[in-house]
């Protein structure tokens, strides 16, 4: 039953509550630039290994 | 405007059973995987035979230290842009990616691009799998009943096309039936690969490993090298279509990002290096003929009718998200078929395909390189709308909002700064390499297709969209503009 009444929840519903958490949140975005900035660094590093691996 | 928004829900959700669970946003309380969950679902999904398979294709190519380093470079380069696309806006707005997608490319112009480049590429790697299946049922088979069974045979073809059927059947009960089979064949498919990696430390010395020619190269070393790079990032950024639908169920950023990426990278190295090895080490590129010779008749016909069942198994879980696709990009049109019905329709061209068995092996290069030209470009199309142009908002109820209600409505439903972008990056990954005639520019040696891909494509959809679109205040690119219009209209 109380799975039901989750799925049952509209989509307005949803939306509304999504959107207050969302205003609520701190961060106010998914990524900060700062992390943003981090993933592709990581992604770039990881890379770079690779060319490492190639070259010894 | 709430009972519109109503009217659209309940379209959104026609048709939804409890095989195919909705596409609704998903609240906070009803996200179910931290950072170690999602880590768990990631390596699953990696250490499928599909990297086998890939790993077996690099060996082609490359020996073993470049086939090492070009999977390194070509995974790193194509799961982040294809992360940063997917994973992210999924995770903070609890919505799968087709439907993020719409402030890109318009409610019309998704429906173009799921019905063609994310349908042939999930096509693809099905009828190949259940191919898969037929090979290694057949060996099976030869190994032993003695029969004769050759790996382009009419039984591959059979068998392929009873792989498709019991496909079918597992995706036709739903995404739990899924994870309950799932539950089984991920931690199966660690033994089969620590199993191939204990034969091949057992029975080759790394020194046969660093020295053994590649299977089946061409002249120019540093093209072979670049062209197993660019097929390993195509192989990274193939992951796009099922990856947003995983990220939403996730909790935090955090547990989405992170997890999603060194998930992928690091399992997909490890099935992938011991796939290279497995090839280099018994000279063919099939994983399904490697397993009768490691394990023996007995250990190894098992195994080969695991991974039969894996097959199987991955099959139904990356078709899943894509028929969840289907349904929201076909509007009304497909909104009242049943889910089973519609699982069926996907898997037409799949057995088509497995009539021709040895084509689609020998294309399986090729398959991947084209469509991650056309990925890298909607990936790159993606991030420039979602980082840079509306700074990580768009406004959820437009989302949902159909024909002119919705701000992202553009001209017909189709944005065409996005469709463009993904025309000129594609191009533009064919001008500098050609996967069909194998001709390729200077700067493909340095820099990879699909990673400019991805940077034009980028850059022509900030162009455009500015252009055709941010100027004339269509889209609600305005910055901040989101978030008051919820609270207006819920």
């Amino acid at each position: 039953m109380a799975a039901d009444a989750e799925l049952d929840y509209g989509l307005n519903g949803r939306l509304k509550e999504i959107a207050t958490v969302e205003q609520n949140d701190e961060s106010r975005h998914a990524l900060s630039a700062s992390e943003l900035w981090l993933f592709v660094g990581v992604s770039v590093a990881i890379a770079l290994v690779g060319v490492l691996v190639l070259a010894l | 405007m709430s009972q519109r928004l109503d009217k659209a829900g309940s379209h959104e959700r026609t048709g939804m059973d409890s095989a195919s669970l909705g596409s609704l946003p998903l609240l906070k309380r009803e996200r179910i995987w931290n950072g170690t969950d999602f880590t768990g679902v990631n390596v699953s999904l990696a250490i499928a035979t599909w990297a086998f398979l890939v790993g077996g294709s690099t060996a082609l190519l490359v020996g073993f230290q470049q086939g090492i380093a070009a999977m390194i470079i070509g995974n790193a380069i194509g799961l982040s842009f294809m992360i940063l696309a997917s994973v992210v806006a999924s995770q903070r707005h609890g919505i799968e990616q087709y439907t993020l997608l719409r402030p890109v490319f318009g409610l019309i112009g998704v429906s173009v691009l799921v019905f063609t480049i994310i349908l042939i590429t999930e096509m693809g790697w099905s009828s190949l799998l259940a191919i898969m299946v037929g090979r290694a049922v057949t060996q099976v088979s030869n190994s032993t009943f003695g029969t004769d069974f050759g790996p382009e045979s009419l039984m591959v073809t059979v068998f392929a096309l009873v792989a498709i059927a019991v496909s079918w059947w597992i995706l036709s009960r739903g995404p739990v039936t899924i994870g309950r089979f799932n539950k089984f064949i991920a931690p199966g498919l660690i033994v089969v690969t620590v199993f191939l990696m204990v034969f091949l430390v057992l029975n080759t010395s790394w020194e046969a490993l660093f020295t053994a020619a590649p299977l089946a190269p061409f002249e120019d070393d540093r093209l072979n090298f670049m062209l197993a790079v660019e097929f390993n990032a195509g192989v990274g950024v193939s992951w796009y279509p099922v990856m947003g639908s995983l990220a939403r169920l996730t909790r935090t950023p955090r547990a989405a990002l992170w997890p999603s990426y060194g998930g992928l990278l690091i399992a997909t190295l490890i099935a992938q290096i011991v796939g290279m090895a497995a090839a280099l080490t018994l000279g063919d590129s099939d994983p399904t003929v490697w397993m009768l010779p490691f394990g023996g008749p007995v250990l190894g016909a098992f195994i080969l009718l695991f991974i039969a069942f894996a097959n199987i198994t991955s099959t139904s879980s990356i078709v899943y998200s894509t028929v969840l696709a289907i349904r929201q990009a076909s509007g009304k049109l497909l909104s009242r078929v049943r889910w089973m019905w519609l699982c069926a329709g996907f898997f037409v061209l799949p057995a088509i395909l497995a009539f021709f068995p040895a084509f689609m092996y020998q294309k399986f290069m090729l398959f991947v390189t084209l469509s991650g030209a056309f990925l890298a470009a909607m990936c790159g199309a993606i991030i420039a709308d979602y980082f840079v142009m509306r700074r990580q908002r768009v406004s959820l109820p437009d989302l949902y909002r159909h024909r002119d209600a919705s701000a992202y409505h553009y001209n017909g439903g189709v944005n065409w700064a996005g469709m463009g972008a993904v025309i000129v990056g594609a191009a533009f990954y064919l001008m500098i390499y050609n996967p069909i005639t194998l001709e390729t520019h200077p700067l493909f040696g340095y820099i990879t297709a699909s990673l400019p891909a991805a940077i034009v494509g980028g850059i022509v959809y900030y162009l455009l969209a500015t252009l055709l679109y941010k100027r004339r205040g269509v889209g609600d690119f305005v910055e901040g503009k989101s978030s008051p219009r919820i609270e207006e209209q819920a």
